[in-house]
């Protein structure tokens, strides 16, 4: 499965029309930290509907804000790219 | 305006039934849940066997109502279990079943709820405390105490909520004659009563009036309030 075609870019373009953020989605897109388009709690929001696209396509359910990878010192939320790394290696952990 | 979707917990008996039968007659679609099976079928309400401190059962409560409707206005969160006992004869067993159904149950349902709420920025949450929790009764330490966190539960819940239309309120009933109370003796119902203002027993009409209260629409200014029926 492409994860960022599938996942991570349909729920980005979503959020860019009903919020009206103007970024491109393109890998290195900055979701969270320094620099980043979202707040927290558009991050909250973003992680919840990511994960309910990740159900809808694998039927897994996935949580993706542990405790652990928040307090990650690199945070798997920062770009596109370490997002979908991220999800790769947790879906890889559900099989 | 298309109906309203409610969800209620604990809806087998006592005021969790009750609650079911006045939202379909406001014309509500209503989902509920239990352990045990029902003995009665009502058009509008769909019934599921699950345990509130169930995580996978919590979970495919809102799959199925994710796929038929896509939404959820009201979340009531009533399912509820008692323990009263001195505390020096209360096993840890109980403290488990009490906490497990009463607030990590709570939990799970607002969490799920706010994550469907959030959607249509709108939704109201209702959890249900008790009046034992201000009065502090001897004999209730893990019921009260229970019913106490949820309190809590519910006014952080309004503040984390607050961003996204989602109100959330408790409720906190007098004793009411449902099966709940039913192995309590007599004089200490009494004894309890006699400490609220107003010196009588609740009756589910009484829960009623103040959940329709925190449902309104026009209640979206009123957020992670208590309201304690008897006068506390
Ligand atoms: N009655 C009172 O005097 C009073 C006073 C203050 C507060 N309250 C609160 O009001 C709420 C309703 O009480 P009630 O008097 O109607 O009690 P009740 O007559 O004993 O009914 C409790 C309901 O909750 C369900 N339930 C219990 N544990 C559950 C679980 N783990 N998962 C799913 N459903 C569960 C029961 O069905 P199953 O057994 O089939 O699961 C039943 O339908 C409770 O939260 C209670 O603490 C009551």
């Amino acid at each position: 499965m492409n994860i960022i075609e599938e996942i991570i870019y349909p729920v980005l373009q979503e959020f860019k029309e009903e919020e009206e953020f103007d970024y491109e989605l393109s890998p290195e897109l900055k979701i969270f930290g320094d620099g980043a388009y979202f707040d927290s709690i558009t991050l909250v929001r973003f992680v919840i509907a990511v994960q309910d696209k990740i159900s809808e396509l694998t039927d897994k359910t996935l949580i993706l804000a542990t405790p652990q990878a928040m307090s990650r010192s690199n945070s798997p939320f920062r770009t596109v790219t370490t997002l979908s790394e991220y999800i790769d290696e947790l879906l890889a952990e559900a099989k | 305006m298309s109906d309203k979707i409610t969800l209620i917990t604990g809806t087998r008996k006592g005021i969790g039934k009750a609650l079911v039968e006045h939202y379909i007659k406001k014309g509500h679609i209503v989902i509920g849940c239990s352990r045990s099976p029902i003995e009665w079928q009502l058009e509008g309400y769909t019934h599921h066997i699950a345990d509130v401190s169930n995580e996978k059962d919590v979970l495919s409560i809102f799959k199925q109502i994710r796929n038929d409707f896509g939404r959820l206005d009201n979340l009531i969160n009533n399912a509820g279990i008692a323990s009263m006992n001195h505390s020096l004869l209360t096993p840890k067993q109980t403290l488990d079943k009490v906490f497990n159904t009463n607030v990590m149950g709570t939990f799970l349902f607002c969490r799920e709820a706010a994550k469907l709420m959030q959607k249509n920025k709108y939704g109201r949450i209702v959890n249900f405390s008790t009046v034992a929790v201000p009065l502090k009764l001897a004999g209730e330490a893990v019921y009260a105490a229970s019913k106490a966190a949820i309190v809590t539960l519910t006014d952080v819940l309004a503040k984390e909520f607050a961003e996204f239309g989602i109100t959330v309120n408790t409720v906190g009933p007098s004793p009411i004659e449902t099966d709940l109370i039913k192995n309590v003796p007599k004089h200490k119902i009494e004894e309890l009563i006699n400490s609220q203002t107003l010196k009588k027993l609740g009756t589910i009409k009484d829960v009623i009036n103040i959940i329709d209260f925190f449902l309104k629409e026009e209640s979206h200014s009123i957020t992670g309030q208590k309201l304690y029926l008897g006068g506390m």
